[in-house]
């Protein structure tokens, strides 16, 4: 196969998206996020439009890579995305923040974990909110994952996306790595990326 | 110099806040996009003139 192998132009099978269920929502809708909702199921689940997912990885990879790595801070609160931020900071070389938010570390000098990133994402507007709101007061541009659900104040590049489950979480990091290798031009081809997806997953 | 833009992109007020941000434009990095605290906060669309990107 070669490297942009498949028929819908996504940038992975389809089927590795639908299979770690990147596209699953949640219950809830919010208003923010109707652009990017493909469907409600009948169960009531909010089914996110993959194709949009696709692209804004691509975007978002392209938004990334024209900052230096060590101005990119990643963050995770949420537990199955630790694994995945720590891995994607390993790979593009950026800065990484897994677990609870220290208050204080993009706003107080004075502390031992301050940092002045030039851009943030986040896992999550919601769970990373104190993270999200030292960007803010700093003029610092957000990109986000963002659920059915989540409110998207104060991001300013929503990737659509399952930011709840483990393998998602996986999938989406791990692409978007990818991506900003290839626009950084520190790889070529996708068959260059020799990171296992796995790698990305949290272990149960 | 440090920010050449000077007004919000989808509103047009002056870009002074410290909430208000701006960054090249996600779809063609060709232009920049200006974000007042008020659109960041209401999530209100972008348009980039270049390339036709809606954000956020
Ligand atoms: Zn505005
Ligand atoms: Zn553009």
């Amino acid at each position: 196969m070669t490297d942009d192998q498949n028929a819908s132009n996504l940038l992975i099978e389809e089927d590795v998206y639908l299979t770690s269920g990147v596209h699953i929502g949640t219950q809830q809708k919010s208003a923010d996020m109707k652009d990017f909702i493909f469907k409600v199921r009948s169960d009531g689940l909010y089914v996110l439009d993959i194709k949009k997912t696709d692209e804004r990885i691509r975007v978002a990879a392209r938004m990334i890579s024209k900052f230096k790595p060590e101005e990119v801070l990643v963050v995770s609160a949420r537990q199955y995305g630790q694994k995945p931020v720590r891995e994607f900071s390993n790979n593009i070389k950026c800065s990484a923040f897994p677990g609870r938010f220290i208050p204080g570390t993009l706003t107080n000098p004075s502390l031992d974990v301050y940092m002045e990133p030039r851009i943030l994402i986040v896992t999550d507007p919601a769970a990373d909110q104190q993270a999200l709101k030292e960007a803010v007061s700093s003029n610092v541009p957000i990109v986000g994952l963002c659920d059915a659900n989540n409110e998207t104040k104060f991001v300013d590049l929503v990737i659509p996306a399952n930011n709840k489950g483990r393998r998602s979480l996986a999938v989406v990091y791990w692409l978007l790595a990818r991506e900003v290798l290839k626009e950084r031009g520190d790889i070529e081809n996708d068959s260059d990326f020799q990171v296992d997806m796995k790698d990305f997953e949290a272990t149960l | 110099m440090a920010n050449p833009v000077k007004k919000c992109i989808s509103c047009g007020v002056p870009l002074t806040e410290p909430q208000d941000t701006s960054f090249s434009c996600p779809g063609c990095g060709k232009t920049k996009i200006g974000r007042c605290t008020h659109c960041r906060i209401q999530s209100a669309n972008y348009l980039c003139t270049e390339c036709g990107f809606e954000g956020p």
